[in-house]
């Protein structure tokens, strides 16, 4: 068993309370009763949204965002020279990080990325990568550091948003600004933007039935999509409707980011 | 203007001890003066309880989780508290990803030497079932902006936290009873830095603290008297200054006590 040196000794195992109280009543109740979901809201309304550019005084770009109770703070570090690499391009790298609080989620997570949280970096680089213009700052690299504060459902598509954000806060030039969000389908309904009781996991799923969740990262200006994820089984038609959900949805949260980009570009002009 | 800022850039010493000879600094304020301090609490609901805490740019939330554990063999009766100090690279360009750094890490030695010798916690309130059950408490402080005075700021954020974070439930019977842990004790800090002219400033930035030659923290308890002086080197201190910055030190924790107590009632 691997330990950690640099940390204080923790005890080797321990079990979150909240793991032994079965909460049966909020996992069987259905997502939708009455055209309302379990907080109300109507399947295709989105949460608050509260986005604020220039969070982190020490960094070049920052930017915070907040999904209903959904918290991601971004920052972006560059372009900076990369010392050793590997090959020769006259194209600039992206190198992004997306972490877990660990006191973010339910269960408590690692101070050491999981393999969730690599693969969701990895994500993350793949959507961010075609809106940046990378050939601008060939041989430099820009890091963007992505970290959950709460995550109460659609983090993931929270930090795609807010790492778009800190890179223009940190005026990188880019073809577009990505803009993702999330459906969720549960063989009967699409539910856009849904929060954590409402996301879909593999544990609970019974395969036999169609059940699934799609995250799209689209490029509003270009009309061009730069990413979908897609976890569970859809069908053709049902995926095709729920990226059609999310384009709307993104397309909604893109004017309120342009408002928020319009508000920091006055207050630099002030 | 401009020679100022190229003054600043080639001299930074010297533009510093411009300032500190007229008893200001080059952002306004007095030397005995802090940052404005902000607390903000609960604003993580997953965490058994969280606070945010600001001193001008420097931001740092921290996030209590409880859980259950066996307790070590030596101390059946005694609970288990972790505090961990985190400084991601998204705080500071200075910071690169990797295992903690050793800022990181003399900053939760000095957390956890404080909860230790403050008695924050009683270790005996965390017992459930002695030598079967005790509460464990992970306590997580993330830095978000480092903008200097790093352990003042993750210090503050102790109290809050811990006022609400206790949950009692046994491991075969589950009550969903809640009740709030006692604190038996609020410490706060005050970090100082010292330059060589005789010029001892509180709460110093990022810049300040990479400039001066020497910082000490002065921890004081719900008595006011001194629970922890943690001085890592630098220059010399007679007993003069010392009882000097005590002085101030009092000064700025009454008022950061009553800062505290404004944002848990809120």
């Amino acid at each position: 068993m691997p330990t950690d040196t640099k940390r204080l000794p923790v005890p080797e195992t321990s079990i979150c309370p909240s793991t032994l109280i079965e909460d049966i009543s909020a996992k069987k109740l259905p997502l939708i009763s009455n055209n309302k979901r379990r907080d109300d809201r109507l399947c295709t309304q989105l949460r608050h949204v509260y986005a604020k550019l220039k969070v982190i005084s020490q960094a070049q770009g920052s930017a915070y965002i907040e999904i209903g109770n959904t918290k991601v703070i971004c920052s972006v570090y560059g372009p900076r020279e990369v010392k050793k690499r590997d090959e020769f391009s006259m194209d600039g790298q992206l190198c992004c990080d997306f972490k877990f609080a660990t006191f973010s989620c339910p269960q408590r997570r690692s101070h050491l990325s999981d393999n969730e949280e690599k693969e969701l970096s990895q994500q993350l680089l793949n959507a961010l990568s075609p809106a940046v213009c990378l050939n601008k700052f060939p041989k430099a690299r820009v890091e963007i550091f992505a970290l959950v504060l709460e995550n109460d459902g659609s983090a993931f598509s929270a930090a795609i948003n807010c790492a778009s954000l800190a890179l223009v806060d940190a005026s990188i030039e880019l073809y577009d600004i990505p803009v993702a969000a999330c459906v969720r389908y549960d063989g009967v309904n699409l539910i856009v933007d849904p929060q954590l009781n409402e996301e879909y996991s593999h544990q609970e799923s019974n395969l036999s039935e169609e059940n699934g969740q799609v995250l799209v990262a689209y490029l509003p200006v270009l009309k061009q999509i730069s990413a979908l994820n897609h976890v569970g089984c859809l069908s053709s038609k049902v995926l095709n409707q729920s990226m059609k959900l999310c384009i709307e949805a993104t397309q909604k949260m893109h004017t309120i980011f342009q408002e928020c980009i319009k508000e920091k570009v006055k207050s630099i002009m002030d | 203007m401009e020679s100022a800022d190229q003054f600043k850039a080639v001299q930074p010493l010297q533009y510093y001890k411009r300032f500190l000879d007229q008893n200001i600094r080059p952002d306004g304020r007095r030397l005995q003066e802090a940052r404005t301090t902000t607390v903000n609490v609960n604003f993580c609901t997953h965490a058994n309880g969280s606070a945010m805490v600001r001193i001008g740019n420097t931001t740092v939330c921290c996030g209590v989780k409880a859980e259950i554990t066996t307790p070590s063999v030596t101390q059946p009766n005694d609970g288990i508290i972790v505090p961990n100090v985190d400084l991601p690279p998204l705080c500071s360009s200075a910071i690169q990803s990797g295992p903690p750094t050793d800022y990181a890490q003399t900053s939760t030695k000095l957390i956890d030497d404080i909860l230790v010798s403050s008695n924050l916690i009683e270790k005996k309130d965390l017992c459930i079932v002695p030598s079967k059950y005790v509460w464990v408490l992970y306590c997580d402080i993330v830095c978000l902006d480092l903008d200097g005075n790093l352990i003042d700021a993750s210090l503050l954020i102790k109290l809050p936290v811990v006022s609400v974070n206790e949950k009692t439930g046994k491991l075969e019977y589950d009550h969903a009873k809640t009740t709030s842990l006692t604190l038996r004790d609020e410490p706060i800090a005050t970090t100082f830095a010292a330059f060589d002219s005789d010029a001892i400033i509180m709460d110093p930035t990022l810049e300040e603290e990479n400039l001066c030659n020497g910082s000490f923290t002065i921890t004081l308890n719900k008595e006011d008297d001194i629970c922890s002086l943690f001085k890592p080197g630098g220059t010399e201190l007679d007993n003069q200054k010392l009882q000097n910055c005590l002085k101030h030190c009092k000064r700025r924790v009454n008022s950061v006590r009553s800062l505290m107590q404004n944002a848990v009632s809120s």
